[in-house]
This record gives structure tokens, C-alpha cells and sequence, in this order.
């Protein structure tokens, strides 16, 4: 990186924080800080629900995935828009209703404070966790690219967050992420701009593309009722239906995004701004990966994408095979990219048979390159069990270092830093304003001034900031960060949504029954995530069904009898 | 009595009373029926599952078309 990149990177994350800070500078309302106020609109609420979402993560291991595997992780979207059309049927005009601050709030008044304290307590839990991945993500693999200090560059990525979120709370919070997501998508836009720019000048566009669909990369939608592939429609459909479900109507770190602002349509449209864009948005990061891929067909990659672990063992013992093995692969490359220069040509001529020839010609080296690459990760797994095996994490940020201009690459790590800043002060915001007024003040000071609660709530704020950058400092690097959030989710998503989905229809179950329900669900989704291989979308509906189901069962049985008595 | 503003208002431990609850998703204090853009909530549902639609298509095109 230059002066230029560091300049375009420090100013971007210093406007933005500052602004954070100025917009709330004055303001000392304790409804603000939790709640957001009136400056908040739909367009505002909109972004602010996808930046939540969209965090570093999405930029760093999304296009890697479409990279190593095409595009069939976009169908885990599919049930999306179902899920947010139903929270804002369901959901939001309760939740306004009620005025709650926390959707924990709404447990407590439909059932009773056990169950409260056990929904709040689940979203601690897990967000708490999450935010210190959130944030030790992006800072593991530009440390590393980078050679930058590991923990200066989680503190980095945490403190900046940790003082507008605690300063200025929902309303800094929502004001921020507008703009962190406007620099996110013009970094993107610009990024895929780069790459179309770089592919080689006698390549067409749907040549490029047409490439990419022969070698299996834009395989999207898959129909087929395999419970053990990990995306499918119906997985996306129905797994991702209940994990959206779970995670926009019952997740703090969401619900306060849309609550901002205090109107009802506000709430709503900001949803189903999501609703519609959401899907492309996913398609087009994983389509970068896909041209990524396309790119690297002529020009070639490392080996092994996180090229600091590589070389540490290149230098040892194992140096020999991986130079055996180095040479395997640049002959392997060199003939794949004969290949696919015969398959463009082929490409032109409309020949059908040509077109089959040439592709069965790049798909044998191709396999071939994979299966040396295999081999690279057993050797770098057997010199060093600590090395990460899955690359695809390093495979978009690298090509951003070394194949773009400066400037752009300084304003495309700021559109990492900025998805993880903006992600990061949603859970901050969230668990600090969970902790207070779902424990803190019921439990502790139930009747303190608003001075008192703000206070307490910036405090809170910031001691969760310190628990993830903490979480984050001592951290081991998880297979795919990406998939890790969502594993993390799907593992406390289904009871919590069970609860809630018992609070809204099944109007004859009372609290001590879905509360014990809950914790038989959650105890039954942990034994079968350490002991079976199920596809980690499917917890979400087996959590939430158990709850419902387990849940109507005590009531009528155990629960009944005790009433009665 | 509380001395906190609107906030902690609605923090008062079970309203509805004995655990008996009102607030089903039907009674919904719908005091927009008239919704910008496409008249009523169903409208923006459904506007909602077209896109979907299209999208998916879309996306199953891609896929197909060049394959």
C-alpha cells in the first residue's frame, strides 16, 4: 500500500466516525441513544439494515466462495424476502405498538420475565461472539496480506467503532452506516469496474461469462432435495426463510436498526428495501468472485492464495514438495489457459461440438490444478496444523492488492474496514441497550433517572466493544468466517424464533412452558451440531419447530396439570 | 412510580395482565392503509414475491443460458 491508499483509507473511516460524532454531538436524550430519532428515515433505515447485515465478512469470503465454488451460496437468500415480508406483517406493528426498546421487552409482557431474561440472555450469547469475529475477521487477513501488526489492526478496526457507537449510539449508529454503505457499494461497483477492465483486451464480456458458465461457476439454483448439500433452493427457501426470519425479527442488533426513527412506514420500507435488493446485491458479490476466477484463467495465481503461510513453509522442511509441486502447477496453468484461449475461439466459431470439445479441454486441467491444490493444503496442514487450509478467505483481497491501482486498493480496504465498523456498531448498539434494559434495569435499578440509564447504557456499550475487541485479540482463525457467522446463528437462531413464533400465534402457551421448550431446543441443536453433519440451515427450522411443537405439548400436559392445581 | 421518560414506559413488567394476550398480528392499528408508492401493504408484499420472481428467473437464466 502507498501514501495515496493510506490517505484515501484514513480519511474515509476518519470523515465517516467524525460525522458520526457531529451529528449526535449535542444531543444528551436517552430515547435517541437507544432509539433513534425522527432524522431517520425509510432510505436511512434501508441501508442501515444492510450494512448491519453486510458485514466484512460478506466483502472477504463472498467472492472467494464464488471463486472456489460459483454461485450457489446466493440461494442461502432465497427466503429472505418471505421472512421480512412477514416480520413487517407481524413483527414491526407489534413491536411499535408496544413501544418496546429491545424485542426481548416483548417476551417479558407476553410471558413473563424467565423467558425474557432467556431470549436476551441467547442474544447476548451469540451476538456477543459474533462481534468479536465481526471485527477479528477483516484484521486477520489484511495483517497478514499486509504485514501489518495483528492486534494493532483489530484495534483499528475496533476502537474507531467502539467511540462514535458509544458517544452517539442508535442515532450515530444509523447515520454512519449510511454512508459506510455508500462507500461499500461504490468500492464494489468500482472494484468489479477494475477487474472487467483488466481481463484481456480480445475477451468480450459474455465471452467472460460464457467461460465462467462452462467451467460450473454460475451454477445458482440448484432444485435438487439433497439435505446434505449445503445450499440448495429448498435449503435457501426454507432454512434460510426461518434464519432471516430469526435474525430480522428477533435479533436486537436488527430490530434496533428499524425501530430507528419510530415510524411505522419508515420501519417497513427499510425493510422491504431489503427485501427486493438484498438477492441482487449477494448475486453481484459473488459475480466479482465469479470474474475474479475469470481473470485469474489468464493470469496466474498463487498456488496457495494466503501467500505468507505458504512461503513460511516453502522455507522449511517442506520447501522440496511444495517446489514439486509448484512445477506440476505452472505446467497444469499454462496448459488450462491454452485451453481457454481455444475456448474462446471455439466460442466465436458457434460450433456447438467445438465448443463441447474445448470445454472438456479445460475442465481436465482444471481438475488437475485442484487436485495439486489439495495436495499444496495436506502439506501445509501437515508441516503446520495451525495453517488455515481454506484460502478462499484471501483470494478477492489479493487480487485487490496486487492487480489494482493505488488509490482504489487504499478505498477498497476502507470498504472493508467500513463494513466491519458498520456491522460492529449495530451489535455494539444492540447488546449494550440489551444489557440495560432487559438485565440492568429490571434486575439491578429499576427506577433511576434517564441520566442514570445513559450513562449506564454508554458504559455498557463499551465494556461490549472491550469483550469483542478481547474475543478478537485472542481468537483462532475459523475455517470460513462467513460461514462461521452464520453456523453461530443457526445454532441460537431456531429457539429464539421459536419463542417468538409461540409468543405471536400459539395465544394459549404461557411462559413457563415455552420456557422450558427453549432450552430442551437448544440443547438438541448443540448435541446434533457436535454429533451429525446436517447442513447448518436446516437448525434454524428444527430449533424453531421443537420450540413451537414442545412448547404446545407442556402447556397442554405438564403445564395444565399444574395450573389447574 | 417511575421517573423515567417514554422510554421506560413501556417497560412496565406485563401489561396485558396475567400472561392473557391481546396483541395478535390482526388487530394491528393499520393508521396507514394508504401506503406511498403502492397504495396498500399488500401491494408492496406482493411487489415484494414479483421481484423475488424475477430475480431467481434471473438467475436460473444465468445459469442455463450459459452453461
Amino acid at each position: 500500500m502507498s501514501g495515496l491508499d493510506y490517505a484515501v483509507l484514513f480519511s474515509t473511516l476518519l470523515l465517516i466516525a467524525f460525522y458520526g460524532w457531529w451529528k449526535t454531538r449535542s444531543d444528551r436524550d436517552l430515547g435517541h441513544y437507544l432509539q433513534g430519532d425522527s432524522s431517520i428515515r425509510w432510505g436511512t433505515i434501508g441501508l442501515s439494515v444492510m450494512a448491519t447485515q453486510a458485514s466484512a465478512i460478506t466483502f472477504l469470503s463472498t467472492p472467494g466462495q464464488a471463486y472456489e465454488s460459483g454461485m450457489g451460496f446466493v440461494q442461502n437468500y432465497f427466503g429472505l424476502p418471505f421472512a421480512l415480508i412477514v416480520v413487517c406483517a407481524v413483527f414491526i406493528p407489534i413491536y411499535h405498538r408496544l413501544k418496546v426498546v429491545t424485542a426481548y421487552e416483548y417476551l417479558g409482557q407476553r410471558f413473563d420475565q424467565k423467558t425474557r431474561l432467556l431470549g436476551a440472555f441467547l442474544f447476548l450469547v451469540q451476538r456477543g461472539l459474533a462481534a468479536g469475529i465481526t471485527i477479528y475477521a477483516p484484521a486477520i487477513i489484511l495483517s497478514a496480506l499486509l504485514g501489518w501488526n495483528l492486534r494493532l489492526t483489530i484495534l483499528l478496526a475496533g476502537l474507531f467503532v467502539v467511540i462514535y457507537t458509544t458517544a452517539g449510539g442508535t442515532t450515530a449508529v444509523s447515520h454512519t452506516q449510511k454512508w459506510q454503505m455508500a462507500v461499500i457499494l461504490a468500492g464494489m461497483g468500482l472494484a468489479f469496474g477494475m477487474i472487467l477492465y483488466r481481463l484481456p483486451p480480445d475477451l468480450s464480456f459474455v465471452q467472460a461469462v460464457t467461460v465462467a458458465g462452462k467451467m460450473g461457476k454460475l451454477d445458482a439454483v440448484d432444485f435438487s432435495f439433497d439435505f446434505q448439500q449445503r445450499y440448495t433452493f429448498w435449503s435457501g427457501l426454507l432454512g434460510g426463510f426461518f434464519l432471516a426470519l430469526s435474525y430480522f425479527g428477533t435479533d436486537q442488533s436488527q430490530v434496533q436498526r428499524y425501530l430507528a426513527g419510530g415510524s411505522l412506514v419508515g420501519s417497513r420500507f427499510g425493510l422491504l428495501f431489503n427485501a427486493v435488493l438484498k438477492l441482487p446485491m449477494q448475486f453481484f458479490i459473488l459475480f466479482i468472485g465469479v470474474m475474479v476466477f475469470i481473470f485469474f484463467q489468464f493470469e496466474k495465481p498463487p498456488l496457495f492464495f494466503n501467500q505468507p503461510a505458504y512461503e513460511r513453509v516453502a522455507q522449511g522442511e517442506e520447501g522440496a514438495k511444495l517446489a514439486a509441486l509448484q512445477r506440476r502447477y505452472d505446467q497444469a496453468f499454462a496448459q488450462k489457459e491454452r485451453a481457454v484461449r481455444s475456448l474462446t475461439t471455439a466460442l466465436d466459431s458457434h460450433s456447438a461440438p467445438a465448443i463441447q470439445s474445448a470445454t472438456s479441454a479445460v475442465l481436465a486441467p482444471q481438475r488437475e490444478i485442484e487436485g495439486i491444490r489439495d495436495q499444496v493444503k495436506e502439506t501445509l496442514k501437515a508441516a503446520d496444523a495451525k495453517i488455515p487450509t481454506n484460502d478462499a478467505d484471501y483470494v478477492f483481497i489479493s487480487f485487490v492488492l496486487n492487480y489494482l491501482p493505488h488509490g482504489v486498493i487504499g478505498l477498497l480496504i476502507a470498504v472493508i474496514f467500513c463494513a466491519a465498523m458498520s456491522s460492529s456498531a449495530s451489535e455494539l448498539n444492540a447488546l449494550g441497550s440489551t444489557t440495560v434494559v432487559d438485565f440492568y434495569r429490571p434486575l439491578l435499578h429499576p427506577n433511576a433517572s434517564d441520566a442514570h440509564y445513559l450513562l449506564v447504557s454508554k458504559l455498557l456499550t463499551a465494556a461490549w466493544g472491550g469483550v469483542a475487541i478481547s474475543f478478537a485479540l485472542f481468537a483462532n482463525l475459523l475455517e470460513n468466517l462467513i460461514q462461521a457467522i452464520n453456523i453461530l446463528g443457526s445454532i441460537f437462531y431456531g429457539s429464539i424464533l421459536g419463542i417468538f413464533l409461540v409468543a405471536f400465534f400459539l395465544r394459549f402457551v404461557r411462559g413457563s412452558a415455552v420456557f422450558v421448550a427453549a432450552l430442551i431446543s437448544q440443547a438438541l441443536v448443540l448435541i446434533l451440531f457436535y454429533t451429525t453433519k446436517i447442513g447448518y440451515l436446516w437448525y434454524n427450522v428444527l430449533g424453531c419447530v421443537v420450540v413451537l411443537f414442545l412448547a404446545a405439548l407442556f402447556e397442554k400436559t405438564i403445564f395444565r396439570e399444574r395450573s389447574v392445581a | 412510580m417511575p421517573r423515567t421518560k417514554s422510554w421506560s414506559r413501556s417497560l412496565r413488567p406485563n401489561q396485558f395482565g396475567g400472561g392473557k394476550v391481546k396483541d395478535r398480528p390482526d388487530q394491528i392499528e393499520e393508521n396507514q392503509l394508504v401506503v406511498p408508492l403502492f397504495g396498500t401493504w399488500r401491494r408492496a408484499y406482493f411487489a415484494v414475491v414479483v421481484a423475488f420472481v424475477l430475480e431467481v428467473s434471473f438467475f436460473y437464466f444465468v445459469s442455463r443460458y450459459f452453461s
